[in-house]
């Protein structure tokens, strides 16, 4: 029942793909909007919520009712983060190889940044010991998403 | 599998197969070659792309120099607390 749930919420989140196609004349190009939406709210939150639970066991120490709470939430978050990122690359590798003719370096770039943070994130959810390490320290590299976010506003900027 | 994994296999199939993606060919397009992956009307000219050439060529370099200089760190990392675990405890 639970995961039935989860799959159909999921499944509504490209449907803005094709709302738009009525008004703009490439909806390929609405695809790229959900990428860049589904990858902001899959990650942002979860980056935020990782923080505050890192002050409350600064600040409160981890036996204090609100750090337990807050830990409680992990996996759900975890499980958001994954699933709204693996939906937000398919939409933004499926717009970028219909698109594929106009490839620049700065799609390209885009293009190589996102596939890394995924097959990371990937491996980092299955694996353990030393791939899990090192995964961890790519995945969670500042740098990485950093330049994600860099490579996103030059691409969406020299597309006008 | 896993709802998540599941999810993105069901949104790459509901797009490949979706008939409203203009994107994919029509019968009676004559424009149009078998699937129409590659092609799609071009709203403008297609203008000369070395004009910013040279400086989106160093956004490429950059980003392969990043993402090597940070699988680097990473592997350097790995490597050190392997090296360090494996040592014996009193020195
Ligand atoms: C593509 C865009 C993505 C970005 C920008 C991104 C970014 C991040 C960041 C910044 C963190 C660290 C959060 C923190 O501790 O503050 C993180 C953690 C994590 N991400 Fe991603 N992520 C992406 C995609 C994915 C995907 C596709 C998956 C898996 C299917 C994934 C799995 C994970 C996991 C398992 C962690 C937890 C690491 C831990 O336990 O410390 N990520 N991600």
């Amino acid at each position: 029942m639970k995961p039935a749930f989860f799959l159909i919420i999921l499944l509504l989140a490209p449907v803005a793909a094709y709302a738009d196609s009525e008004r703009q004349d490439n909806p390929v190009t609405a695809l790229g909007w959900v990428a860049i939406a589904s990858g902001l709210l899959g990650t942002v939150p979860y980056i935020l919520y990782n923080r505050v639970k890192k002050i409350s066991v600064v600040e409160l120490g981890g036996g204090d009712q609100i750090t337990r709470d807050l830990a409680m939430q992990y996996k759900p978050l975890l499980n958001v983060h994954m699933a709204l990122n693996i939906i937000g690359f398919t939409a933004g590798a499926v717009h970028g190889i219909l698109l594929i003719e106009d490839l620049d370096t700065i799609s390209l770039s885009l293009a190589i940044v996102m596939t890394v943070l995924t097959i990371t994130g990937i491996i980092l959810r299955f694996s353990s010991g030393n791939l899990r390490v090192f995964t961890k320290l790519v995945h969670n590299q500042v740098i990485l998403s950093g330049l994600l976010v860099v490579l996103i506003i030059l691409h969406v900027t020299s597309m006008l | 599998m896993k709802p998540s994994i599941l999810a993105g296999l069901v949104l790459v199939a509901v797009l490949a197969t979706n008939p409203n993606l203009a994107t994919f060919a029509q019968e009676d397009d004559d424009d149009r070659e078998s699937l129409g992956l590659t092609e799609r009307e071009r709203e403008r000219e297609h203008d000369d792309d070395s004009a910013s050439g040279g400086l989106t060529g160093l956004v490429l370099i950059g980003t392969i120099i990043a993402i090597l200089g940070v699988g680097g760190y990473a592997a350097y990392k790995v490597i050190r607390i392997r090296s360090k675990a494996s040592k014996p405890k009193a020195t």
